[in-house]
């Protein structure tokens, strides 16, 4: 019943969780690779269990890429990809990918936008045929735009103003990230994107959407060489768009432990968080980003991690505890600590005690059967990572729009079994430090007195 | 290992006599989809699409049987039952369980339906042998601590008091209550915070007598097994299970009223559910009914009220319907949620869309589109071995054959338009719709006099 025309904080979380499943293979995907005369990247994963295939079509076009002042226009952007060309009017896309028993979606992060389709092999050419069309080619009109715009604001309320716990990611994401723009919502601000002019979405559409910026996927019941037909013959005729490189703010050395308390009526049972500004794939500091992989399993895995067993059994402080570490962005990134207080249990309590685990973590370290368990549990999700068509497309589409390599992905496996006890360690002492975090509460509203 | 072999050896043999009228010959995919039905040497059954190409398992199961056979004064205590299955079992304390299916990658757990009870093991075919013994543990010697209860409650309460909260949680559990009175229906399975407070350990593994019982269990595998190999280890999982009598079905759910509940909540939006009655599963319609519930909610980008609300007005992110063939009543449920001002518009484009395909039907284009459409996404949504497994396990208990890879499409085939429309007028009633709104809708009263509570 779910829509899923953009991408958010939740939806963020699961490409995290894509990632950490999806990219564990042992040079499993072994994708074919070529690039178009116009710079389109293409990647080929063959998967020949069904007669299906995914095509997945990535801009390194997203949320962070915006001019401030000018947020939610890439999510915006995205919604206005389904409105139709000259060629394809407002509809026929869609409806092209049902006949077929096909589905379709698209999504928005702060690094990337993307476009699916999961079609019969037979309907390949025709998707990538559509697809390279309104690459270039929509119309955009003003009726269109409105209606769009509507649609998107429904989105906030539904995403933003109805979740007091997306509210306190927002908060906490913009007191983490003082300087880039990670700091703003994908959404977007609603009073901005009331506002965004129509001139202003047309240029986003032209600085940012072309062949040299965009890396197509694709996977299943495939042939790379025909792939490489199909994709010479609707996609190779795009003219390059002349598009700049990305420009980035970088954060600078963060000097000031943050907190911020979202207070709602609709709160009835609070909740705790913790982020860490860390080092992702791509930014300055990456060679830590296997150990904080797995400094993050080994701390805040759901069921085994440090914390799940301290709070939630041990103690019994927390129905819940755990952590999550976004490796895959462009720039830095976050390590985040999560704790649900059992019922009448502080704040306070559940933040001493999350600090008396990673205090002890800071201390003593790691041990070699914790590194090595880990590892072998995310090694191990790589067989599951290819028991579906779009496991290889996901991660390596990924991977590629923010700056990384096939061989990265490829070479993952290997990277996590270099990682050692030390090496958690030092990745822990790095990040784990309170001048880099935010720490950030969610409760009810204050009883009037 | 060794040990294992010896057995495999036997079962092969056992299985040519325990089965000589296995249906399908191939174990391989083809056409027909390569489903064989195994029958193990103790005569359990299981529906199996093998498939070598990735080293993994995919089991799930289902018993009859599930959180509405539940007093009251008790519910939540299947879903309460089915987490407690994950909390150790046999040689395997709590935090040893835990460890054993992380360090190995094992997928195990249960899940509480209104009418069943059901399981999911999934493995990489290396530790296939340890997955299956904590399978068998976890049916038959589960540990049943005091203090894993105590903590399972506490989570399920603290869940359940975040979830009066949630607009969407508030407006279905109205939704149930309202249509379904006294009957087990109307309340969540997940129980209320004073439920699950009250929920004893003898509650949970009273239910699981009731409930797990090879009687009724069916048994759907997808992935890197053969037959043999897959009669060994459904007796070594399933083996032990008693047999008695799972238990009785639930008397037939009422019917649904309509007419229309507003509930406050603070808001800028306001989530709208909305439906009536559907129709069985058996029934000879069904599939005439899912076309057209298809046509009118199936997807926001192509439906018709998709078009009417989204695309054409933008007053909603999604809308969508659906049909859910509960056991003891079958319900056609759609939710919308649109802006405080257009609760009002939006509800009547609901009833609007409603009346005119039950009064006029499809058009033969959409009928196409639809029927086409549904005949073509199911091929393409095998693609992981657990969707293999769990569409093997829908197929036995809804009674299809074994050949329903291939005969599906022509059920849908046959949905004509003389069939869409009578079918359109059978089930669509729009002056039974049953819709709540939860948020601040504005002008609600003026444009749908109906009852409001709270």
């Amino acid at each position: 019943m779910q829509v899923f025309r953009c991408s958010s904080l939740l939806l963020a979380v699961g490409f995290w969780l894509a990632q950490s499943l999806g990219i564990a293979q042992a040079k499993v995907f072994d994708p074919t690779v070529f690039q178009l005369d116009n710079g389109l990247q293409v990647v080929v994963v063959e998967n020949h269990r069904v007669p299906a295939v995914v095509q997945m079509l990535w801009y390194k076009v997203g949320s962070a890429d915006e001019v401030q002042g000018y947020s939610g226009l890439a999510h915006f952007f995205e919604h206005l990809m389904f409105k139709g060309t000259e060629k394809t009017p407002q509809g026929d896309f869609s409806a092209l990918v049902r006949r077929n028993g096909g589905n379709e979606n698209a999504f928005t992060s702060w690094d990337q936008t993307g476009y699916y389709q999961v079609i019969p092999r037979e309907q390949l050419a025709a998707v990538m045929a559509m697809e390279a069309d309104r690459m270039t080619g929509l119309t955009l009109t003003a009726k269109d735009i409105e209606t769009e715009r509507k649609v998107v604001l429904e989105e906030w309320r539904e995403r933003v103003s109805q979740n007091p716990s997306a509210k306190l990611g927002q908060a906490m994401a913009s007191a983490l990230f003082q300087n880039h723009a990670y700091g703003r919502p994908i959404i977007g601000w609603k009073h901005e994107i009331e506002a965004l002019e129509h001139d202003t979405i047309r240029a986003f559409y032209r600085q940012h959407y072309g062949p040299e910026n965009a890396i197509l996927v694709v996977a299943g019941d495939v042939d790379p060489a025909e792939v490489k037909v199909l994709a010479e013959q609707h996609y190779g005729p795009i003219p390059k768009a002349g598009i700049a490189p990305r420009v980035r703010s970088k954060e600078p050395p963060p000097f000031a432990a943050r907190r911020v308390t979202v207070r709602d009526e609709r709160v009835n049972e609070p909740s705790w968080r913790r982020a860490y500004l860390a080092p992702s794939y791509n930014s300055a500091g990456h060679e830590h980003a296997y150990a904080l992989e797995v400094l993050s399993q080994i701390l805040g895995d759901g069921s085994v991690g440090r914390l799940a067993k301290a709070l939630v059994r041990g103690s019994e402080i927390a129905t819940g505890a755990g952590s999550w570490y976004d490796a895959d962005r462009v720039d830095a990134t976050a390590l985040t600590i999560y704790a649900v207080p059992a019922a009448g249990v502080s704040l306070a309590k559940v933040e001493a005690a999350v600090d008396a685990e990673i205090a002890k973590l800071l201390r003593d370290g790691v041990t070699e059967e914790e590194v090595a368990t880990t590892v072998r549990r995310l090694q191990a999700a790589a067989v599951y990572a290819r028991d579906s068509l779009q496991g290889g497309a996901q991660a390596l589409g990924e991977a590629l729009a923010n700056g990384g390599s096939v061989e990265d992905v490829e070479a993952w496996p290997e990277r996590l079994a270099a990682v050692t006890p030390a090496a958690v360690l030092e990745a822990a002492r790095l990040v784990l430090r309170a001048e880099r975090s935010v720490t950030g509460g969610l409760l009810p509203t204050e009883p009037a007195s | 290992m060794i040990r294992l072999v010896g057995h495999l050896a036997l079962v092969v043999v056992m299985l040519a006599f325990a089965t000589p009228a296995r249906a399908d010959s191939g174990a391989t995919a083809g056409a027909d989809g390569g489903i064989v039905e195994v029958i193990s040497p103790g005569g359990i059954r299981a529906w199996l699409r093998q498939d070598s190409s990735i080293p993994l398992l995919a089991i799930n199961f289902r018993f009859s049987g599930g959180g509405s056979i539940i007093a009251a004064e008790k519910a939540g205590t299947a879903v309460l039952a089915a987490r407690m299955l994950s909390e150790g079992a046999g040689e395997w304390d709590g935090e040893q369980f835990r460890q054993a299916l992380a360090d190995n990658a094992i997928g195990l757990g249960f899940q509480a339906g209104r009418d069943t009870f059901s399981g999911s093991l999934t493995t990489l075919t290396a530790n296939r042998d340890l997955a299956v013994q904590l399978l068998q543990a976890t049916l038959t010697t589960p540990r049943m601590a005091d203090t894993a209860l105590r903590q399972q409650k506490s989570r399920l309460i603290t869940s359940r008091r975040r979830s009066e909260t949630r607009p969407n949680s508030i407006a279905f559990r109205n939704w149930f209550q309202t249509a379904y009175g006294d009957h087990p229906y109307s309340r969540s399975i997940n129980g209320t915070p004073e439920t699950v407070a009250s929920v004893e350990l003898p509650d949970i593994t009273g239910f699981l007598a009731k409930v797990l019982t090879r009687n009724g269990l069916v048994i759907g595998v997808a992935g890197d097994i053969d037959p043999a190999a897959l009669g060994e280890l459904l007796d070594r999982a399933f083996g032990e299970l008693p047999d008695h009598a799972p238990p009785a079905d639930l008397a037939t759910a009422p019917t649904p009223a309509g007419g229309l509940n507003v509930i406050p909540h603070p808001s800028q939006q306001s989530v709208v559910v909305f439906g009536h009655a559907g129709i069985a599963r058996e029934d000879p319609d069904w599939y005439a009914a899912v076309v057209i519930t298809q046509i009118l909610g199936g997807s926001t980008f192509t439906s018709r009220l998709g078009a009417e609300v989204r695309e054409k007005r933008g007053l909603a992110y999604g809308i969508g319907a659906n049909l859910s063939p509960y056991r003891a009543g079958s319900i056609l449920l759609g939710r919308t949620a649109t802006r405080n001002d257009a609760v009002a518009e939006t509800l009547q484009i609901i009833g609007e869309e409603w009346q005119r395909m039950a009064d006029q039907g499809p058009t033969a284009a959409e009928l196409d589109e639809a029927k086409t459409y549904l005949m073509g996404s199911f091929p393409l949504s095998l693609d992981s071995t657990g969707a293999i497994a769990s569409v093997l396990v829908q197929m036995q208990v809804y009674g299809l054959g074994q050949d329903y890879w291939t005969t599906r499409a022509a059920y849908y085939q046959a949905v004509d338009l003389a069939t869409a429309q009578r079918v359109a007028r059978r089930i669509l009633q729009p002056q039974s719709l049953l819709q709540v709104v939860v948020g601040m809708p504005e002008k609600l009263t003026q444009a749908t006099p109906a009852k409001i509570t709270q």
